[in-house]
């Protein structure tokens, strides 16, 4: 997983501060995945586009599932 | 092969017919693939099955002529069994090129005797000839063949035997009679074949190493002596590599020949492939005509069970080779496997029992389950679940009865459930009523563990109830109670007396084709009592190739659509595709799959209350969960539990579509703007002014983008899910 999210349009709407790419672990089946995505760089709230989700993270899934 | 984690299945898949040889070559002493022959006559390739009958029988123009054929007596093409004797007769003559194969091995260090030049000697020396060991035959006349002369007409069968000595040349030697065994000494093996009055040497009674008695010499018919021939060079092959002396018993004698049709001359070459094409190609694939599953996968059973082996133990080093998990989680739960195969092998529990070891050890992937289990828990838990109790007057006189819908009768329509037990309590006011799940989605998804907390609870309801007869409108709740709790009496509503009654006073009109569904197998009269329900209620009805005892999943069993979408999609496809006609069906869940499909598709509800004429599409999967809190309010609303949150969500059609398709609900997708809203843990996108924001439900993480609206609801634009959770955010996982 190393989709790259063009999210310049995202602001946290705690901290008011607009999301940069952040190194974030993903957990699945006991395995963890990196993957930079979108954060907060206040919070830490992270944003998983769809098109991560049913793209690159799907198939990750799908793979693990299979193991 | 890996020993299984169910001894059982290892003795069963032994049985498994999959690889064994059709019953044509099963018959011949030759173990000729008949398939290959047929296939390559078929096509015209004439010499290509001239090479692959020259390899089985040794000397083809002879066989050709002489042999009686048991594989004709075994064919059971249509009555009319293949003309194989005949087509062998035209390989031999339609081959242009019939020159044997040049081997070019090395030359062995070994000395062979043969003694008898029959067809048997023959075949013997020409194998090992082949094979380049150094190899005298002993004939006594002044020409080979043996007992050929009284049969055949020389010219034939000396052209055969020249030819296919052409390359491998033994030394022959004619007029030569060996009169003991000492004058064989100096060879390293002798293969004695003197006929089937010859001289024995006494081999028979007192057998010697290195000698090897064969043919007709061992009471053989002159096919299975040339067929024991060149079946015994493995035996003496043996001998000479490894000193290891097994001389061949007689060889199996052949099947029990047939008397062939009189002959009306010789095939012309496009009659010989006209008739090849006529084969069968036997072979048992009774498993994957009837098992949706290995259909779809391509798999061949024994394959198929030594990957449901290694997925439960797996045998490789790191333990992480790819397995057949999902394959496994979506068996359909039908059990025509075992019902169809001819050997009653039952992957089903193979199957089941894997799945059970595999959660045991936490290794099936729970996102397969989960919203199964999670509606399960629904139609089983407050929100969904109630019971009235019967209330007969006189119990002992009457036995109660008490309506069991099942969980998905209701969730589809419940005015289904609400006519039904109307009807029910017109004859008899007593009867009680019990919505709950008779606990098939808890025995598919979780095993052992929530089914078995679930049959103790509903054999508990059971006895609160008074013990009451169960009227049950579902074959898969019958199928169930009948397996796990055959204490508690149960009929089926539509084989109550009132409801034929009632049916015989309908004034429908209409051309039906009925579709059994898959638990419906085990209860014939049921299937009986349906057709004549909606006959009675005027239809005329048209049977499907899947009716009664054929009767096929609709592809909801097992409930594996989420592990494998794919399969419930090709299920679907190919029932949707049986008849053009609207079905008739008496399984909730096959109504609703097929009207999934775009299939015009009733319940027998629908026809015997009047309620759709099949058109109703099938509910999305947060409408099932309202029409259970519906169905339970209608009857009790004082206990009514409130909507699982109170976002009120505005979505477009298109979109809560797209949402029960990839099966999300609505009040997951509610729950989670509810947490955005109250925790303030939301994103903005700067450009559209739509909030992004997630939550972890069970084990997927649901994301929104909304919009909140000026009156209190909030406008979804998007919805989406995925399984794996986010590890670090702001150190924790909502």
């Amino acid at each position: 997983m190393s989709d790259k999210q063009d999210a310049p349009r995202l602001v946290c709407d705690k901290c008011g501060l607009p999301l940069q790419m952040v190194k974030v672990a993903f957990s699945y089946l006991g395995r963890t995945f990196h993957s930079e995505v979108p954060a907060c760089p206040g919070c830490g709230q992270v944003f998983v586009s769809r098109e991560l989700a049913k793209g690159r993270m799907a198939n990750v899934e799908t793979v693990m599932e299979d193991k | 092969m890996p020993d299984s984690f169910m001894p059982q299945m290892d003795e069963a898949i032994q049985r498994c017919r999959e690889d064994r040889p059709p019953q044509c070559q099963a018959a011949c002493p030759f173990g000729l693939d008949i398939r290959m022959l047929t296939q390559r006559i078929s096509r015209g390739s004439f010499d290509y099955a001239y090479k692959a009958y020259r390899n089985a029988v040794g000397f083809p123009d002879i066989v050709a002529r002489l042999c009686p054929a048991p594989c004709a007596s075994a064919c059971i093409v249509d009555g009319q069994p293949l003309q194989l004797p005949r087509l062998e007769r035209a390989v031999v003559e339609y081959a242009k090129h019939k020159r044997p194969n040049r081997y070019n091995v090395p030359r062995k260090d070994k000395r062979i005797a043969v003694v008898g030049g029959g067809l048997s000697g023959l075949a013997l020396a020409l194998r090992m000839a082949e094979k380049n060991y150094a190899l005298t035959l002993f004939e006594q006349e002044q020409q080979p063949g043996g007992t050929l002369k009284d049969l055949l007409p020389a010219d034939i069968y000396l052209a055969d035997i020249e030819r296919q000595l052409e390359f491998a040349r033994p030394e022959i030697m004619l007029g030569r009679r060996i009169s003991s065994l000492d004058d064989l000494a100096g060879y390293d093996a002798a293969y004695i074949a003197t006929g089937a009055d010859g001289d024995d040497f006494g081999l028979l009674a007192k057998p010697r190493p290195g000698f090897f008695p064969g043919g007709s010499l061992l009471g053989s018919d002159k096919m299975t002596a040339l067929a024991g021939a060149l079946a015994a060079v493995d035996a003496l092959e043996l001998w000479l590599t490894t000193g290891a002396f097994k001389p061949q018993a007689a060889h199996p004698p052949a099947g029990r020949a047939r008397s062939i049709a009189p002959s009306c001359g010789m095939y012309e070459q496009a009659e010989a492939q006209d008739e090849a094409a006529r084969c069968l190609q036997c072979r048992c694939d009774s498993c994957q005509a009837n098992c949706e599953l290995l259909a779809y996968a391509h798999k061949q059973p024994k394959r198929f069970k030594d990957e449901i082996d290694n997925t439960v133990y797996p045998k490789n080093v790191d333990g992480h080779g790819k397995t057949v998990k999902r394959l496994m989680a979506a068996c359909l739960d039908c059990g025509r496997c075992a019902e169809t195969c001819p050997e009653q092998i039952d992957f089903r529990a193979f199957i089941h029992h894997g799945q059970e070891l595999l959660r045991q050890k936490q290794q099936t992937p729970p996102a397969f389950h989960d919203f199964w289990l999670r509606d399960f828990a629904q139609a089983s838990g407050a929100e969904a679940a109630l019971t009235i109790a019967p209330a007969s007057a006189d119990a002992d006189a009457q036995p109660n009865t008490v309506f069991f819908p099942g969980c998905q009768l209701g969730a589809s329509d419940p005015r289904y459930v609400q006519a039904a037990y109307e009807l029910l309590r017109q004859s008899d006011a007593h009867t009680g009523l019990w919505l709950d799940c008779c606990g098939a989605p808890a025995y598919w998804g979780d095993g052992n563990e929530q089914h078995q907390r679930h049959l103790q609870h509903i054999q508990r309801q059971w006895q609160e109830l008074g013990r009451p007869r169960l009227i049950l409108a579902c074959p898969t709740c019958r199928r169930m109670f009948a397996q796990f709790l055959p204490q508690i009496p149960c009929d089926f509503f539509y084989q109550l007396p009132q409801v034929q009654t009632w049916a015989a006073a309908k004034n429908g009109a209409g051309e039906l084709a009925v579709f059994d569904p898959c638990a419906s197998r085990a209860y014939p009269g049921l299937q009986q009592a349906v057709r004549q329900l909606a006959q009675q209620a005027g239809y005329t009805l048209h049977e499907l190739s899947t009716a009664g005892a054929e009767a096929r999943c609709c592809g909801y069993g097992g409930q594996g659509a989420i592990a494998e979408p794919h399969l419930a999609e090709y299920i679907r496809e190919r029932r949707l595709a049986l008849s053009d006609l609207p079905y008739l069906t008496y399984c909730s869940n096959c109504r609703d799959i097929f009207a999934l499909g775009g299939k015009q598709a009733l319940h027998l509800l629908d026809i015997l209350f009047d309620l759709d004429d099949g058109c109703r599409p099938a509910p999305l999967w947060s409408e099932r969960r309202d029409h259970r809190r519906r169905l339970k309010a209608h009857y009790l609303p004082e206990a009514t539990q409130p909507a699982a949150n109170g976002v009120r969500l505005l979505i477009a059609d298109e979109l809560r579509r797209e949402l029960s398709a990839a099966y999300i609900l609505e009040e997951e997708i509610a729950a989670v703007i509810e947490h955005c809203e109250a925790s303030g843990e939301r994103l903005r996108d700067l450009q559209s002014g739509h909030y992004f924001g997630h939550l972890r439900q069970g084990c997927l993480t649901y994301w929104a983008e909304y919009s909140p609206e000026a009156n209190g609801c909030y406008t979804l634009h998007d919805a989406y899910a995925h399984r794996m959770s986010v590890e670090q955010e702001a150190g924790h996982e909502r």
